[in-house]
């Protein structure tokens, strides 16, 4: 869709500003309680400036590259200078960024129009956007489902077509499982590939930034813009990004896709298992070969992943602490600074965000450290290990993405141990630190409605490539039988 | 796993900073004993000899100088105006000690 987009703009047929234009009043008319709801911020003048001076380099007979004016959205937890960030939280309701984030500094470089930030479940904490201080955001498939979480925003706003593309952040499944429930693409790279400096974080070892888009190609398009070293991320990769749409030759024959026994247990929605089988087949008839493994620990990381995850969520949310930033506080009627902290915090908190905190803190206060963190870590390295092991006999390891289709608002939220269950199959991926995608695969008749299906693909540390051009063979005999919408323009 | 007490959870939520009323309190707990008792789920996996994980990429350190660094004036300006409570160009707080 980029490239379709950007030959228009190439030729004249249509300039950037009127794609921008079109955009921004279907992210408008998009934006209320009982609709799609996907964004935080929009801000027009921004994205009509970004947009007018593409037109212009076009105007001077420079080709200024496929993303230059192209509009997307961007999770409201990655920093752009002089933009409100929020996180999704009430305590940085009108926090206004002194400076963009890495990923941010890159789109601009190409030129990409960006229409403003899109919904969160609060600190990136959820599967669903319902824990956002803003409101849901709402599946455009059926508007009383979610969208999935925590990049829920970013993704509706794809979905419903009111951005072409979106950044996204993954510490467990956060661009996957959205993708999957909204019936697109989305990739969360190897950890370490992309910067995140400037990306307010959830679980540092395990978060990554990544792209929700129509198709692998448009994926792949956004991830060469943002990826690369950053001498200002401690965590970055010293290896460079480059051009993944280069190795997209839409021929996967004599590729090893591993099945693991372990994902296909319990808890699999019939007609998910039946479209992830379906799915296998069609890679099978691109002449992949079908390989049966075994990652054994599997049952365990659910746990490993919440025990670490919120082990580092509670240290990383310290810093918001009612000094440096976050809502104006009755700071008189506080006796102490330590009251003046908790004062901020419980009121500026949401209740998962609290819950997660409490948990957090409880594995890593003395007594308890050695049996949660301390245990979790070292049931991480044999995880790791397993798909070490399982990696070495395959090229991908392909599984469901979610266990289900997109549950209905309200569903899940009273009872948080379901929820986090929604992640168990992307959860294994991060504390790998794995590049991983979802595509669609199919869809199930829910109330009379099709909802999509997405299967995962996980590839070896940085083979982005690998799967990227893995998902956009697939794409290429795969014919969705879910509505797909964009903007006819 | 023993039971999580209201009294747990006052203690562990002053830990993280967080004023909770009784109310929320026992929400809390209602909430957290189920997670807790999956979390101890990880207590039966076997880890002896096994080196735990605190990143994956193995990386080492990044070192820098630690020498003060001049920050533009339209960055400074932003970053106060971010502060809840200032007077001038300093970060107001209640008393440390």
């Amino acid at each position: 869709m980029i490239k379709e987009l950007h030959e228009k703009i190439k030729s004249g047929d249509l300039t950037s500003e009127q794609i921008a234009q079109a955009y921004l009043k279907k992210a408008h008319a998009q934006q209320s309680p009982d609709d799609v709801n996907a964004f935080i911020t929009i801000d027009d003048e921004l994205a009509i400036a970004q947009a007018k001076i593409v037109d212009r380099a076009y105007a001077d007979g420079e080709d200024v590259g496929v993303l230059a004016g192209i509009p997307g959205a961007i999770k409201d937890n990655i920093l752009m200078r002089g933009v409100q960030t929020t996180a999704g939280s009430k305590i940085l309701e009108g926090y206004i960024a002194p400076y963009s984030a890495t990923v941010i500094d890159k789109l601009r470089d190409d030129h990409a129009v960006i229409l403003g930030k899109a919904n969160l479940d609060e600190f990136a904490c959820g599967s669903s956007t319902e824990h956002s201080a803003y409101g849901v955001s709402r599946n455009p498939h059926d508007l009383s489902r979610v969208p999935g979480g925590s990049s829920g925003g970013s993704a509706a706003a794809v979905a419903s077509g009111s951005a072409v593309w979106a950044l996204g952040s993954d510490t467990g499944g956060s661009i996957r499982q959205p993708a999957s429930f909204c019936g697109i693409t989305g990739i969360k790279p190897t950890y370490g590939r992309v910067s995140r400096y400037g990306v307010i974080a959830y679980g540092s070892s395990l978060d990554q930034v990544g792209v929700l888009a129509h198709n692998a190609q448009d994926a792949a398009i956004v991830l060469s813009s943002i990826a690369g070293h950053d001498a200002r991320d401690a965590t970055s990769a010293q290896s460079d990004g480059q051009d993944y749409t280069r190795f997209l030759v839409g021929d996967i024959a004599g590729a090893k896709i591993g099945m693991p026994s372990e994902f296909l247990g319990e808890g699999l929605d019939d007609e998910v298992r039946a479209a992830y089988v379906s799915a296998l087949e069609k890679y099978k008839e691109l002449g992949a070969e079908i390989v049966e493994i075994s990652l054994p620990h599997t049952d365990a990381a659910l746990a490993t992943y919440y025990v670490i995850a919120l082990s580092e969520l509670s240290s990383n949310l310290a810093r918001f602490d009612g000094v440096r930033y976050g809502s104006v506080p009755e700071i008189d009627k506080c006796d102490s600074i330590q009251d003046y902290y908790k004062h901020v915090r419980g009121a500026g908190f949401g209740d998962e965000i609290k819950r997660r905190l409490i948990l957090g803190t409880y594995t890593l206060s003395a007594g308890y450290s050695d049996a949660f963190y301390k245990k979790a870590q070292k049931v991480r390295t044999l995880i790791r290990k397993d798909y070490e092991d399982a990696l070495e006999k395959v090229d991908y390891i392909f599984t469901p993405t979610v266990p289900e289709t997109a549950f209905k608002v309200g569903e899940n939220t009273g009872d948080p141990l379901k929820m986090y269950l929604t992640d168990i199959y992307t959860v294994p991926v991060n504390l790998a630190g794995l590049p991983a995608l979802s595509h669609p695969i199919g869809s199930a008749s829910k109330d009379g409605k099709k909802m999509p299906i997405g299967g995962q693909l996980i590839g070896k540390w940085f083979d982005e490539e690998g799967i990227l051009n893995a998902a956009h063979t697939f794409e290429s005999v795969f014919v969705p039988d879910f509505e797909r919408v964009g903007i006819s323009l | 796993m023993s039971e999580i007490t209201r009294e747990d959870i006052k203690k562990v939520a002053d830990l993280a900073q967080i004023a909770v009323t009784d109310v929320e309190s026992d929400a809390l707990r209602k909430d957290i004993e189920p997670v807790l008792g999956y979390f101890d789920t990880l207590s039966a996996i076997k880890t002896d000899g096994i080196e735990g994980e605190g990143h994956i990429t193995r990386m080492t350190n990044v070192m820098r100088r630690d020498r003060v660094q001049e920050m533009s004036d339209d960055e400074r300006i932003m970053m106060m105006d971010a502060v809840p409570v200032s007077d001038g160009d300093r970060i107001v707080v209640k008393g440390v000690l």
